[in-house]
């Protein structure tokens, strides 16, 4: 058990890591059923950007969304489409990208980790085979060639060993359900920070975790966010998680974000309604239990 | 609020299982739940908190009738329960009604919500006039309006359905309420309400509650009696004020810290490294000590005795107790 200095001691610990360059600037996309527009839009003109290093928080209730704006940024919008705006990612504009390209894009440049751990591995492979895949796979993007797997072995047990995952011999020749939620978890964070892309989407990746695992999770995502200074869009519908390690905050409700701003300005001004009712639901006097 | 006399009690309670694998002559058990003692007084909001598989939902459901125990006893209302099934474990379950983690789950989504009220009542032989008035008191109660009831579990939002399990719960006029994580599947605007309307139902009707949650922002707030649960064994039990503001046990600290509520831990972040081990092969000694940062050369050879730092506070630990006031 180590005494970690606080996962959120000090705000200011992880500032220095973010820097002022954008990595992703999205501007009014609104997606919807049609191009027509005939449908309700569930993204209705969303702006945000993420800088290098920087983790921004998107919060809002169930349906507000976020993982539809997470899927629409990876282009795995479908059945929706893009009716308006761009999606501005290495001076490109995702939006207008052909499959082929955007397939140069996903896993190496951008990642998506989704939640549901269990359902996006597959049950009739062994974890061991699915993680060599994930390496190879990037070697193959990258036009390296192909390690030795003495070599590729030793490079997974490092991952694991990093996010704490021990006796990985036999963890590998384990299959997805012999793995607890939350090493399935670790694993695919580490998968995901394996190639250092530009920006990680997090995907509720904390949601339905006990606490002390929830904690072993943000502390893995900050030393990975130290290493490699990677954007994080960090996906959840829990401020207190948010509060935690993020450095700015958008807050979406019915397809659109209605405030964004650093910690400081959010939980301590919010502005919207929404957000107010937000806040005061998690940080609510201990007498008090809300209306 | 608290009654001096006992109302629930466990004395010693295992809980076994048999292995699926292994040769078909010689099947194999493990102990999902070992020599559990707890004590529950009317009125009380008992909150057992733990990590997932540390059998906090074994332990509910073996009280209400849902998994044999293998040995130990229940005592309620002074009747003891010494066989599974029998008299008096038949009249805890019929006083007892639970609500579940995921509200939509647990609904019928066939019927109705004010139908889904409705059924334990009918099932009481409770005639249908008396039964669709009661429905139409307890919508009033949990803030269910009339038209929602009319609707199916996948026509309401989230925290609707959560309202009817509630009202589900509370229809046949139960003693005590077991609640299995009921915050667990809501947004947090949605949690607030829910939390506030179960404080309002305890009030009301008098409950006492047997409460499983991660949430400990709401232990904190709502429980009179905390016990803390590791591998199934119970490693600390103490009057909630004592517990949160002085937690003894080391995982007891860790789980604190892993809190994020800003009102449960002030200290230092504890990260437990690895995870509960399986129940298969339970590390001699103290349970928690591979991961216990302060464990000792005995944690790993003596099971540790029951200290008793506190009135009604129990420890079980070979360290001597550090006051830690969080």
């Amino acid at each position: 058990m180590a005494v970690n200095a606080s996962v959120s001691a000090d705000k200011t610990d992880h500032r220095p890591h973010v820097s002022e360059e954008p990595v992703l600037c999205v501007q009014n996309l609104s997606v919807g059923i049609s191009k027509r527009g005939h449908g309700t839009n569930i993204l209705k003109n969303v702006s945000f950007s993420v800088n290098k290093g920087e983790i921004l928080g998107l919060v809002g209730e169930s349906g507000s969304g976020k993982s539809a704006l997470a899927k629409t940024i990876v282009r795995l919008e479908s059945p929706f489409d893009i009716i308006s705006g761009t999606i501005r990612f290495r001076d490109s504009n995702l939006a207008n990208l052909k499959e082929r390209e955007l397939r140069k894009i996903r896993g190496r440049h951008i990642s998506l980790v989704m939640q549901n751990p269990h359902k996006t591995m597959d049950p009739v492979f062994t974890m061991g085979y699915q993680l060599k895949e994930v390496v190879r796979a990037h070697e193959l993007m990258e036009k390296q060639p192909a390690s030795k797997k003495s070599l590729l072995l030793s490079r997974i047990h490092g991952f694991l060993k990093d996010v704490g995952i021990s006796s990985p011999d036999l963890r590998l020749s384990q299959y997805p359900h012999e793995w607890s939620r939350g090493m399935i978890q670790r694993a695919q964070l580490i998968m995901g920070f394996s190639v250092k892309p530009d920006l990680l989407i997090l995907d509720e990746v904390t949601s339905a975790l006990d606490p002390t695992i929830c904690l072993q999770i943000l502390d893995i995502i900050l030393r990975l966010r130290k290493s490699s200074r990677t954007g994080i869009i960090l996906i959840t519908h829990d401020l207190s998680v948010v509060r935690e390690i993020c450095d700015r905050v958008a807050v979406m409700k019915n397809g659109e974000i209605v405030e964004t701003g650093t910690l400081k300005e959010v939980f301590e001004k919010p502005c919207h309604p929404y957000t107010k009712r937000l806040v005061a639901a998690v940080f609510e006097d201990e007498g008090d239990v809300g209306k | 609020m608290t009654e001096p006399a006992s109302y629930l009690t466990i004395k010693n309670l295992s809980v076994r299982f048999d292995l699926r694998s292994g040769p078909f002559f010689r099947k194999r058990s493990f102990f999902a739940i070992k020599d559990i003692s707890l004590n529950i007084r009317k009125h009380d909001v008992f909150c057992l908190i733990g990590e997932s598989g540390s059998g906090k939902s074994t332990l509910m459901w073996t009280l209400l009738g849902m998994h044999r125990f293998f040995k130990g006893e229940i005592n309620y209302k002074g009747g003891r329960v010494e066989r599974f099934g029998d008299s008096y474990h038949r009249r805890l379950i019929s006083d007892a009604q639970m609500v579940f983690q995921d509200p939509v789950a647990s609904l019928n989504p066939h019927l109705t919500l004010g139908r889904s009220i409705e059924e334990p009542m009918r099932a009481k032989k409770i005639s249908r006039k008396t039964a669709q008035a009661a429905v139409a008191g307890l919508a009033e109660k949990t803030g269910l309006p009339a038209d929602i009831l009319k609707r199916k579990p996948t026509e309401a939002s989230i925290g609707q359905n959560q309202r009817a399990c509630i009202a589900r719960a509370l229809s046949v006029k139960p003693e005590i309420l077991f609640l299995d994580e009921p915050l667990t599947a809501l947004d947090p605007i949605v949690q607030t309400r829910v939390k506030k309307l179960l404080m309002d139902m305890k009030d009301a009707f008098g409950l006492t509650y047997f409460l499983v949650t991660h949430d400990l922002g709401f232990a904190k707030k709502i429980g009179t009696a905390v016990a803390v649960m590791y591998l199934g064994r119970i490693v600390e039990q103490a009057p909630a004020a004592d517990f949160f503001s002085n937690p003894r046990h080391p995982y007891s600290q860790a789980l604190l810290s892993g809190s994020l509520s800003p009102f449960v831990w002030q200290k230092e972040r504890i990260i437990l490294e690895g995870e509960i081990p399986s129940p298969h092969e339970p590390p001699k000694g103290c349970v928690f000590h591979p991961r216990c940062r302060n464990r000792m050369p005995v944690c790993d050879q003596i099971k540790p005795a029951c200290r008793k730092p506190g009135k009604d506070h129990l420890v079980y630990c070979h360290m001597q107790l550090p006051d830690v006031r969080n």
